[in-house]
């Protein structure tokens, strides 16, 4: 069945029946997995752990699917999943980290110049640095707009803020990202 | 106005800076076929963990799940152990029953009690139900109930108490 004709609807359908479960799982991935996963990996930044949380992700929406109650899409359902991972995931991380955020910032560089699964240039590390001194659910927001190029209404389904809030969350993020620039320029 | 065209004009007022920088390579890369394989992936992780196998219900609406809930009960054996409880139950409650009937207050009295009940209980009665009483249970009286003064219905009720047995007690009151 080819990806761009199968709706929701279909999906679930597929879901419904022990013998097509999987095929519908399947299906559901090819849909979303990429999206899902670059949304991830802007979160925790590096391959490793973003397949990490992505396959748990996907394994919590396939145990969960049942209650999946259709009044979202199971896009907007699967990104709420997948950001509550990524946040679950930082927290942890966070907990177990001995070095301050500053020291974070600081080691990110390195650890992008050395991640064979990163090929940017200065600039872009500067920015993924920048990225990460902002309040975590300020950075979600800045990832969905800026690089999802997500519309602040679908934003507001997956992250149940308003739409208002949404707007001015971005705007202090693009601010911010800014003073970053002018004051590490040499 | 689509989302591209929309973020472009918001990035223009916000932060040229950005919206230039925008159009280069973010930088991050997947190993080669990544997604190609993902599927599998998540899928032998499911297999090779247990618990994760066997927890995926398929979506059933509430009225497929009573249905197979009461399907149960029809099998022999469920139907078999419903019916003896349903028996064991109703005959239980048929003999357990007149136990707890109001009247098993008055069948447990003497006559010497009964006659103690009418005394205290005098004033609630009025000469229509004495009337009734004697009428019904007291045949033989050679008093008429409603020729006796008001004073002398206590001494009625001290003549008659020995020929009154529980049941008529209880219909009294």
């Amino acid at each position: 069945m080819p990806i761009s004709v199968v709706s929701d609807e279909q999906i679930l359908t597929l879901l419904q029946e022990p013998k097509t479960q999987e095929q519908g799982f399947r299906l559901l991935m090819q849909q979303h997995q990429e999206r899902l996963y670059w949304h991830i990996r802007r979160m925790v930044i590096e391959h490793e752990d973003a397949n990490d949380v992505l396959q748990n992700c996907l394994v919590k929406a396939f145990r969960s699917i049942h209650k999946f109650e259709g009044k979202s899409s199971l896009f907007t359902w699967l990104y709420r999943i997948a950001t509550n991972e990524s946040l679950t995931f930082l927290s942890k991380k966070g907990r177990r980290a001995t070095s301050s955020i500053d020291d974070e910032t600081a080691n990110l560089g390195n650890r992008l110049r050395a991640d064979e699964y990163f090929d940017g240039d200065a600039i872009q590390i500067r920015l993924k640095k920048a990225l990460t001194l902002l309040p975590e659910k300020q950075r979600i927001v800045f990832n969905l707009r800026y690089y999802e190029e997500m519309s602040y209404q679908d934003m507001s389904d997956v992250l149940g803020t308003s739409v208002g809030a949404l707007k001015a969350s971005f705007h202090h993020a693009v601010k911010k990202i800014e003073t970053y620039f002018k004051e590490t320029e040499n | 106005m689509n989302n591209q065209e929309d973020l472009r004009k918001e990035l223009q007022s916000l932060s040229p800076f950005l919206e230039l920088l925008k159009t280069e390579k973010e930088g991050f890369k997947t190993p080669e076929n990544y997604f190609d394989t993902l599927a599998d992936e998540v899928f032998w992780k499911m297999r090779t963990e247990p618990e994760l196998t066997t927890v995926i219900p398929p979506r059933k609406y509430w009225r497929t799940q009573l249905e197979e809930g009461l399907k149960i009960f029809l099998q022999p054996r469920w139907a078999l152990a419903l019916a003896s409880v349903l028996l064991i139950l109703g005959t239980s409650i048929f003999f357990i029953r007149p136990f707890f009937q109001p009247r098993d207050a008055f069948a447990q009295l003497s006559q010497d009690e009964i006659h103690q009940y009418l005394m205290n209980h005098a004033q609630e009665l009025d000469r229509e139900t004495l009337v009734e009483i004697t009428e019904q249970h007291h045949a033989n009286a050679q008093i008429d109930p409603l020729l006796l003064p008001e004073g002398n219905i206590d001494q009625y009720l001290d003549e008659i108490s020995n020929d009154l047995d529980p049941e008529t007690l209880e219909k009294i009151f």
